[in-house]
């Protein structure tokens, strides 16, 4: 391709531009600053467009620009610092303009439909990443660690990402797909070779190995769970009845002021949710309205939403204001809410214990007492978290987790044709039929790792039979 | 270059099982068409074992003769024993195989080929292919006289022929097959015009006298009781009192000790063969010494034919020096008096890698140049004729200006063989075997002509007769099927049956169709048990092998609708094409061994390409992506 008069000290390259486009590269509402990529063929002419400062289109490469984004009508939109990136060194390969404005939500959609309207087209989900897939930027494996990467707040989910990276599950399966090589090789070796004086497939070696598949993955499936909390972090839901302190706690871990914290019951009328990690691990907490019932339409709204988020957590965490009476109908309401957590671990925290009340109920069983205000147990409590959300899971840091829901469908899909093929033999079925299992099987875990030959079972043949008369 | 001789549609040269198919086929498809052959009295000679199908051959024998090739009717002519393999097993595995009259398989099939209208025969022997001077376009062929005959297409199958060594021993001379010399000068020729060559090798067991076998010491195998065809169109077959026996000995620790005291004088082990033998055919000196824990082989007595004391030991394939093989022959139990006709030797041949050729068969270098068989590396009767069958078709039709004519892995074993030669090429003699196929349940021998008859008609390769015949069986199938999807059977008659067959009886009456996926259950055993349902039955049609259509399409239908699902899956990456000239270097994301590979074999669609091995998931994604834009 020419070089581009817009871009001087472009080196010949064989990067085919696509059409420029644009989206908001940081999330929306978090952060100080956000920033808006444009990449494509004359991004950074486009974005000149719009830009008042200096002439962007004679700038060098990786350098960084301050200036005025403005609108059609000249208006000044925000302040702005760009950034320059020529073919192809850039993230997607293509000529790219970062943008950083200012962080509001109102103002970085500003800037973005300025960019619009200079006729870039909006990007789709994950385009940039395939386009710097496609143009060599990168693995398709490696564009689903990165994106994994990129959403990874905490340590742990950094470790899963940088483990798939490795290829770690990736051996991990490749033994599966051996033994199941194996297995079809000792089913094949009766139909094609019904000729030869070979020994047949001993159906109860055939039932151990596939058994012991199947436990195997069964293994793996098991860390999926641990794996989604640690990379989607644990989501975990306060409760308790409205100001129980339940905004304060959750500021207390924070240590920002998230939610509106005042001595008025029903203050929070939503669901709030904040990103927090601890010790490693993510946790994605919500704040609640306070469940009761109440006339007031926003504030029931609130509390249906509530119950919503009580009903997905992984982590629910009940919320007992100490300074006021345990009544009739709180008791009932937290066994209510103890029995239908089931499997939800549900940690019951006294609070306000510093001007509790002098009664001692003897019926209620704090897994702990604290108070938010100052910040005593708040250790302890945090620990516990971290402790009950991972009960029953297995978790090492060192050990391998199934991250991604993906591999996770295809390892179920690869067990229920394991487990299909064995209940095919169980039926006395021949072996062009749990052949058909075991292929599907393989074809499942090549949806990770990439497909499996016949070649592969052949050679499996043909090293460990005499074949031929 | 002037020719004493009209110019010709095709020409085929070599006159083997693949020349045989590619001359009938583009013959009767409308193709003048010329088939030179070094020795017209040697038309489709087996060279190795006097037999015909198998396993996962015996399905391409199908196929062959239900798009209207020719091995299926000349099978069932010379048979002289037929037995369908693997019946214990499901209906996809279920494999006809015969043992061949070896001369008269070679007669008839010269018969079937002169009965072609546009088929001209010559015994001559090429040495070069004719271009146009840039090397891009076949226009004919030269023989070693100096002889020029011009045609627009020319189909090269030659078999164990190009530059063929023998050896036995340590001696070893040029030749192409016991008592015939080798073709020399074809290799240099297609090598100048840049194609890459490549050698193999394959062997074959001694000959023996059968007169000279204790056949006491010896297993007998018959053929079947009600014996099955080849031809969708074959009548009667031999009964099993008329069909020749099978003779099954082993070979034990002595056997093998003598063989090993040649092995320092075998060109398998001294280095003077080192080209590849398939592994799954290999000599009784491999077997020995690759499972030296097994103490013992099993070996196969053939017979070579009807009127011939020559028979075939199958499983004793060897090149040791003759004075070993006889001795170790007479160590066999049952051969201890053995007299050998002919010794077994090894053969090395030419064949071309054949990513140099295209789904059509056509090579990529020369337009209008075509190889077929083992000249592409496969191994087998079978998987040469059902190449040459597609080559003479596609020959034919390149002729015609008509489009090609390519079978699906999903359609045909056919497909599978040759998308496996042009996508995967091969190392060693290429044999098919059912699970190289994946959709296996639907590939069938059962339905070979429910898949390909029309379509072989269509291309005027499958007879008006045969046309008729299948359309008259498919619809009786569809009738037969309806029959016993509406018609309700009741306990009263049903219950007897069951409970004699020990499967459970009818609460309620139920649709005839619901009782046939039992695996205790035939179709026949319904009609039996309700004869009104046969009465009806019969009305529609007697043909015993539509009732077994329907009965397997019943029983199975679970299996063979996930098949279908899955080959719906496939469809679009198998239906999308790749541009012949599309440049993979500008591809920058796709992985270097994978951009490399898809330069060599260009693929011809995005489903072969995803076959290739080294070709990447993301690789086909990132081509998948590229296609799209």
């Amino acid at each position: 391709m020419t070089k581009q008069e817009a871009s001087p000290n472009t080196e010949e390259q064989d990067i085919n531009q696509k059409e420029p486009i644009t989206a908001i590269a940081t999330p929306v509402g978090e952060g100080g600053i956000a920033v808006i990529r444009v990449s494509g063929k004359n991004a950074i002419a486009k974005v000149n467009e719009a830009f008042r400062g200096k002439d962007l289109t004679k700038q060098n490469s990786h350098t960084v620009h301050f200036g005025n984004i403005v609108n059609k009508n000249d208006n000044v939109v925000d302040e702005v610092l760009v950034t320059l990136f020529h073919s192809p060194k850039s993230y997607t390969g293509e000529e790219t303009v970062e943008i950083s404005c200012h962080g509001g939500v109102l103002v970085t959609q500003a800037v973005l439909e300025v960019m619009l309207e200079l006729g870039i087209r909006s990007a789709e989900p994950g385009e940039f990443t395939q386009r710097a897939f496609l143009n060599g930027k990168m693995e398709l494996s490696q564009a689903e660690a990165v994106a994994d990467l990129i959403h990874a707040k905490s340590q742990k989910a950094m470790d899963a990402a940088h483990q798939q990276l490795e290829g770690q599950l990736g051996e991990h399966i490749k033994q599966f797909r051996q033994q199941i090589i194996d297995a079809t090789a000792m089913v094949e070796l009766e139909l094609d070779f019904v000729e030869e004086d070979v020994e047949f497939a001993d159906k109860e070696e055939l039932e151990r190995l596939l058994k012991e598949l199947d436990e195997e993955i069964d293994n793996l499936l098991a860390t999926y769970e641990t794996g989604r909390l640690v990379k989607h972090g644990v989501r975990t839901v306060f409760i308790g009845l409205p100001n129980a302190g339940k905004s304060t706690l959750l500021n207390t871990l924070v240590g920002k002021e998230r939610a509106i914290v005042t001595d008025i019951a029903g203050t929070t009328r939503d669901t709030i949710d904040v990103d927090w990690s601890y010790d490693g691990l993510r946790f994605k907490l919500t704040d609640t309205a306070g469940l009761r019932d109440t006339e007031d339409v926003i504030e029931a709204e609130g509390v249906k939403r509530s119950q919503e988020a009580f009903e997905k957590a992984d982590l629910a965490v009940y919320l007992k204001d100490l300074s006021k009476e345990l009544t009739q109908e709180e008791r009932e309401d937290i066994a209510q809410f103890q029995k239908s957590a089931g499997d939800t671990p549900f940690v019951l925290i006294g609070t306000k214990n510093d001007i509790a009340l002098d009664i001692e109920d003897e019926r209620m069983d704090y897994d702990l007492k604290i108070s938010a205000l100052e910040g005593g147990k708040i250790d302890d409590l945090k620990k516990l978290m971290k402790q009950r959300a991972l009960e029953n899971k297995e978790y090492d840091s060192s050990s391998l987790l199934v991250t991604s829901s993906r591999h996770r469908d295809a390892l179920q899909n690869a067990q229920e044709n394991v487990r299909s093929a064995l209940q095919a033999l169980d039926q006395g079925m021949t072996g062009d039929f749990l052949s058909i299992d075991l292929r599907s099987a393989l074809k499942d875990l090549g949806t990770i790792t990439g497909e499996i030959t016949t070649e592969d079972i052949l050679d499996s043949i043909f090293s460990r039979f005499c074949i031929g008369k | 270059m002037d020719s004493l001789f009209p110019k010709y549609d095709v020409i085929v040269v070599g006159a083997g099982h693949a020349g045989s198919e590619a001359a009938g086929a583009a013959a009767e498809i409308g193709a003048n068409t010329l088939l030179i052959t070094m020795n017209l009295d040697a038309i489709a000679k087996m060279s190795c074992n006097p037999a015909i199908g198998g396993v996962a051959k015996g399905q391409l024998v199908r196929e062959i003769d239900a798009l209207g090739g020719l091995m299926g009717k000349v099978a069932d002519k010379s048979g002289v024993q037929f037995r369908i393999l693997n019946t214990s097993k499901g209906p996809a595995m279920w494999s006809p195989r015969c043992q061949s009259d070896r001369a008269l398989y070679s007669k008839t099939m010269r018969e079937e080929l002169e009965k072609k209208e546009n088929l001209h025969f010559r015994q001559d022997n090429v040495v070069d292919v004719l271009t146009t001077d840039d090397g891009k376009r076949a226009t004919g062929v030269k023989t070693s006289t100096g002889q020029v005959f011009e045609a627009d297409a020319v189909i090269l199958t030659t078999g164990t022929f190009g530059n063929g060594l023998m050896h036995i021993g340590e001696t070893n001379f040029g030749g192409g097959r016991s008592g015939e010399r080798a073709s020399i000068g074809i290799s240099a020729a297609l090598e100048d015009l840049g194609f890459e060559v490549g050698r193999l090798k394959t062997g074959t067991p001694p000959r023996i006298d059968g007169r000279s076998i204790n056949y006491d010491k010896l297993e007998i195998q018959y053929g079947d009781e009600d014996p099955n065809a080849f031809s969708f169109m074959t009548e009667s077959l031999p009964s099993r009192e008329e069909q020749l026996t099978c003779w099954i000995g082993n070979t034990n620790e002595e056997v093998h000790d003598m063989l090993r005291s040649g092995f320092d004088r075998s060109p398998m082990f001294n280095g003077t063969i080192d080209s590849t033998g398939p592994r799954y055919c290999p000599s009784i000196e491999d077997k020995i010494n690759r499972f030296s824990d097994k103490d013992s082989h099993q070996l196969f007595l053939e017979p070579e034919g009807w009127n011939t004391y020559e028979m075939y030991l199958n499983g004793f394939s060897t090149s040791l020096p003759e004075d070993v093989q006889y001795k170790a022959l007479r160590t066999i139990p049952g051969f201890e008096d053995a007299v050998m006709l002919r010794p077994g030797y090894a053969i090395e041949y030419d064949y071309f890698p054949p990513y140099q050729i295209r789904r059509s068969m056509e090579t990529k270098i020369t337009e209008g140049l075509f190889f077929a068989g083992q000249i592409n590396g496969t191994t087998g009767y079978e998987e040469a004729g059902c190449q040459g069958l597609m080559a003479g078709i596609n020959a034919a039709r390149k002729v015609q200006g008509k489009e090609e004519f390519i079978l699906k892995r999903s359609e045909a074993y056919i497909g599978v063989l040759i998308d496996d030669l042009i996508t995967k090429g091969t190392e060693e003699p290429y044999r098919m075997f059912t699970s190289r196929a994946e959709h296996r349940i639907l590939l069938r021998q059962d339905n070979a002509d429910l898949r390909l008859t029309e379509l072989g008609h269509k291309i005027g390769l499958a007879s008006d007769d045969r046309f008729e015949k299948f359309k008259t069986k498919k619809e009786a199938i569809d009738k037969i099927h309806d029959l016993f999807a509406d018609y309700t059977v009741y306990p009263e008659k049903m219950d007897p049956m069951l409970k004699e067959q020990d499967t459970s009886t009818l609460s309620q009456p139920v649709k005839a169709k619901t009782l046939i996926p039992r695996p205790e259950l035939s179709i026949f055993n319904l009609m039996n048990a309700d004869p009104e349902l046969k009465e009806k039955a019969q009305e529609i049609t007697t043909d015993e092998l539509v009732y077994e259509q329907v009965e397997i399409q019943i029983k199975y239908a679970g299996y063979i609708e996930k098949e279908f699902e899955m080959v719906e899956e496939m469809k679009k990456q198998e239906d999308t094409l790749i541009p012949d000239e599309l440049n993979y270097d500008k591809i920058s994301s796709l992985s270097s061994e994978g951009q490399q590979k898809m330069e060599r074999i260009k693929p011809e669609t995005l489903g072969q390409a995803s076959r290739i091995s080294g070709v990447t998931p993301s690789d086909i994604s990132v081509l998948m992506v590229y296609l799209n834009n």
